[in-house]
C-alpha cells in the first residue's frame, strides 16, 4: 500500500511540475515565482497523485470515481492557491477559476488517455509475438 | 549457453507410480544450471490438468484450454474452450496450481490465460479490455496493469 501510494505520488508529482510549467509558460504577464509556490505545488500534486488512486477500486463506479477526483483536485487547487494568496482571484472570478482547473483538468486527462493508448499498442505488439513465438 | 547437456534415465522402482527424481550435475552452480532447475521447478508447480468436480463425478479439464476464471465469492466460473463449469473455490489457490507464466491476475475477481489473450483495447476509465478466445471480454482493473505488462515483457 506504501509502495503504490508512493508511486502514485511520484506520478502525480511529475504531471503537477508539468502543468506548472505550462500554466506559467502560457501567462503572459512576468512573474515572481517563489521556492514556497514550488514546494506548495509539489504537495499539491503528490496529493493529487495519491488520491488518483481512486481509479484503482474496483468497487466505486467509475463515474463516482471520477466526481470525487475531481472535486478532490478543484479542493486541493484552490487550498494551494489561498495558501499562495491568490485567494482575492478566485473571490473576484469564481467560475473562471473553476473553468481554468477544469480545462487543465481535461488536457491532463487527454494526455493520459494518449499515453494509455499507446500502452495498449505496444502491449498488443508483444501479445502478437507472444503467439508468434509460440507457434 | 549449455555445453555438453547430457541426459540419462534411471530407473528407480523405490519411487512412487507419479514421482520423478532430477538430479543436476554440474562443475559449478552457474547461471545456465540456476535457470535449468528453475524451470524445473516451474514445470512441478504448474500441473497440465486442473480436475473439478461437475456433478459428482471428476472432469481434468487440460490448462491450455482454460481461458479465463471469474470469481463471486467462493463461486468460481470456469470458461475454458469447449465448456463454461461452475466450481467452488479461491482465485488465489487455483491460480497456484497453473503456470505462473501463462496465467495472470487482472481484477480482483478475474484471472486470465495469456495464451488465449486475442487483444487489448484502452477503456476510458484507464482500465483496459480483454478480448480473449470465444469472444469473451474482461475488464483488466488498472491496479493489476502493471503485472500484465511485465508479463508481457515490457
Amino acid at each position: 500500500m506504501l509502495k503504490e501510494s508512493l508511486k502514485s505520488a511520484g506520478i502525480g508529482l511529475l504531471i503537477g511540475s508539468f502543468t506548472f510549467l505550462v500554466v506559467i509558460m502560457s501567462l503572459n504577464s512576468t512573474i515572481t515565482i517563489t521556492r514556497a509556490n514550488i514546494l506548495s505545488n509539489w504537495v499539491m500534486s503528490a496529493l493529487i497523485g495519491i488520491i488518483s488512486m481512486i481509479f484503482d477500486s474496483e468497487k466505486i463506479p467509475f463515474a463516482w470515481a471520477l466526481f470525487s477526483h475531481y472535486c478532490g483536485v478543484l479542493l486541493l487547487v484552490g487550498l494551494t492557491g489561498i495558501y499562495n494568496g491568490l485567494w482575492p482571484i478566485f473571490i473576484a472570478h469564481p467560475v473562471r477559476h473553476v473553468l481554468f482547473v477544469t480545462l487543465i483538468y481535461a488536457l491532463v486527462w487527454l494526455g493520459l488517455q494518449i499515453s494509455n493508448w499507446i500502452d495498449v499498442r505496444r502491449m498488443n505488439e508483444k501479445l502478437a509475438k507472444r503467439r508468434q513465438m509460440k507457434k | 549457453m549449455v555445453g555438453d547437456l547430457k541426459v540419462n534415465f534411471e530407473q528407480n522402482e523405490d519411487l512412487a507410480d507419479d514421482d520423478i527424481q532430477v538430479t543436476v550435475q554440474a562443475a559449478h552452480l552457474s547461471p545456465t544450471v540456476i535457470e535449468l532447475i528453475q524451470a524445473l521447478e516451474a514445470r512441478q508447480q504448474s500441473v497440465d490438468v486442473y480436475p473439478i468436480t461437475v456433478d459428482e463425478r471428476v472432469v481434468l479439464v487440460p490448462t491450455a484450454e482454460i481461458i479465463a476464471l471469474e470469481v463471486y465469492g467462493n463461486d468460481v466460473t470456469l470458461y475454458t474452450v469447449e465448456a463454461t463449469y461452475q466450481i467452488r473455490g479461491v482465485l488465489k489457490k487455483i491460480l497456484s496450481k497453473l503456470s505462473q507464466q501463462d496465467f495472470i491476475q487482472v481484477a480482483k475477481g478475474a484471472a486470465i490465460n495469456l495464451n488465449h489473450l486475442q487483444s487489448l483495447e484502452a477503456a476510458f476509465s484507464g482500465s483496459m479490455t480483454a478480448f480473449l478466445t470465444n469472444q469473451l471480454k474482461m475488464s483488466v482493473s488498472r491496479k493489476y496493469l502493471p503485472e500484465l505488462r511485465q508479463q508481457l515483457g515490457m
